[in-house]
């Protein structure tokens, strides 16, 4: 049996110092370069490119700065060719296939191993183990099990603990508010726009859910289980006592989990991946404390496909030494995602991130949290418009939407456009919800590079 | 494969963590098994192999990323 009484699920690592730490990172990166380069003729082109083999990594500045970043359209090449990009490990060793969702235009194929699927699941075990989530615990999840991985690896983490699994799968928004109800999980596990629209429909059916004794909310897909005041609007529906958040890449799960004290962000699971940040404009790591870049991963779960020095995109502000007494040594990343890197927006010099807006609209009463922000360019500048759904359906719109303009003004230092609509007037998603629009034509929208040789 | 046999893993980690090294007798020993077993009695070990390299992970062994390199 585990042990109850510990707070850390594997506290060996997770309360590891730094130096320790990098040690591991470092032995496991040149392990990963080397059967990449070996057994994936995708990576062995790169790095032939590069000039660059297994035996040369020897130490962080040859990662940091010798070292090819890896990208998607790398793997999407791959996939055109052969099914499947960067594969090392052939269908005799294949569990399941999935793909990602396609966020960025096309989706990208994926498969994992058995072993793989559970190293996967131990991804969520940390948090949720410090969060006081025991074998006795059960999790309901709201989503019917299609190829987007996200929600199944949920699952696998729920295998992995050694929680009672109950499926919502296949089910109306209505089915499964009667099902938590009668089944009374501790966990309900979903996207948190959809975890809102169940508290919704909920209510619209004269049943109070936080009657249903849900201790937690959890999930991922989205930023708002990051944002300050969606968790608050969550744990107001559902009358949870905590709200658990998890970013997810696509390409290599879940890698960062909130703790217990929640200081506002996720920690990197530092077990199942390394992750740094860089200047997306020259490559270089990140290192003032606090300071935002792009979150460059290496995967030690996803080895079928393995993705070294990847880049994800995702704009995050990294903290190396979190001190807010939870006791994990493993990277912070206040915020979790801010943004993306292809998906920046500067309007009139300032940088605007969507989690902000979100956060800001959310401040406002008589808004919901049913949003969707527009960008275009229009002669060489970018102007967003925000849509948001007012609550009530007799409410003045044009005096809130004048109130939201000047809100966004005072805490952005920007102008944005803002429209807004009756209540039921935007789409509802099950999963990731869309919120972002860019109509800039390609040749409008920034283009980072990373800057350096090899980079 | 037994501790000795493992290549990435070197006498003084083994001092470090000797659950390490009976974690690895014991991979060694579920590899043994495999031999002259049915189909069922080798994919059950497989899988019982699966969960000992998960401990292996979490006690931080690096010298290999994952069973099917063995």
């Amino acid at each position: 049996m585990a042990h109850a009484e510990d707070r850390y699920w594997n506290r060996g690592t997770q309360t590891a110092p730094r130096e320790v730490l990098d040690a591991i990172h470092l032995k496991k990166i040149r392990r990963l370069v080397a059967l990449a380069y070996e057994r994936s003729p995708v990576h062995r082109q790169l790095y032939d490119d590069a000039g660059i083999k297994p035996a040369d990594i020897r130490t962080w500045d040859d990662y940091f700065y010798e070292l090819p970043f890896t990208d998607k359209p790398l793997y999407m090449s791959d996939q055109n060719d052969h099914g499947i990009g960067g594969l090392v490990l052939g269908p005799e060793h294949w569990q399941q296939f999935f793909h990602t969702t396609g966020t960025t235009g096309r989706f990208l194929n994926e498969v994992f191993t058995q072993y793989e699927m559970h190293k996967g699941g131990s991804q969520y075990c940390y948090g949720l183990w410090d969060c006081g989530v025991r074998p006795s615990d059960s999790m309901y999840f709201c989503f019917d099990w299609g190829m987007w991985i996200g929600l199944w690896s949920f699952y696998w983490g729920a295998r992995n603990l050694g929680l009672t699994v109950l499926s919502g799968g296949g089910m109306s928004g209505k089915d499964r508010v009667r099902q938590i109800m009668e089944h009374r999980p501790t966990i309900v596990c979903g996207t948190p726009t959809y975890l809102l629209h169940l508290a919704e429909l909920a209510n619209q059916e004269g049943i109070d859910i936080r009657r249903a004794g849900v201790r937690m909310l959890a999930g991922g897909g989205e930023a708002g289980f990051s944002i300050p005041i969606t968790r608050r609007r969550l744990i107001e529906a559902w009358g949870v006592e905590q709200v658990y958040d998890a970013y997810g890449v696509g390409e290599a799960l879940f890698i960062a989990q909130s703790c217990r004290e929640w200081a506002g962000g996720v920690h990197v699971i530092e077990d199942v991946c390394h992750s740094y940040a860089v200047d997306p404009a020259t490559g270089d790591p990140v290192t003032e404390r606090g300071g935002i870049g792009e979150n460059v991963i290496t995967s030690y779960t996803h080895l079928t496909q393995p993705f070294v020095k990847y880049r994800t995109h995702d704009l995050v502000r990294v903290d190396a030494s979190p001190d807010h007494g939870c006791g994990w040594t493993w990277l912070h990343l206040p915020g979790s995602v801010l943004g993306r890197t292809d998906f920046m927006v500067t309007v009139r010099g300032v940088n605007v991130y969507p989690t902000a807006v979100e956060n800001l609209i959310g401040e406002l009463p008589g808004l919901s949290n049913h949003y969707e922000l527009h960008v275009q360019s229009e002669e060489g500048m970018d102007r967003m418009l925000v849509k948001v759904e007012a609550i009530l359906a007799d409410c003045d719109r044009p005096a809130v939407a004048q109130r939201l303009a000047e809100h966004l003004r005072t805490h952005l230092g920007v102008r944005l456009e803002v429209d807004v609509l009756a209540p039921g007037t935007l789409p509802r998603y099950e999963l990731k919800t869309k919120r972002v629009f860019d109509h800039r034509a390609a040749g409008e929208r920034p283009q980072l590079e990373l800057g350096g040789g090899n980079r | 494969m037994t501790p000795a046999h493992d290549p990435g893993v070197t006498p003084s980690d083994l001092e470090t963590d000797p659950k390490l090294g009976r974690l690895l007798s014991l991979r060694a020993q579920l590899h043994a098994e495999r031999v002259d077993a049915s189909p069922a009695v080798t994919r059950a070990l497989e899988m019982a192999d699966i969960y000992v390299f998960l401990a292996l992970g979490y006690l931080g062994y690096t010298a290999r990323l994952f069973p099917e390199e063995s």
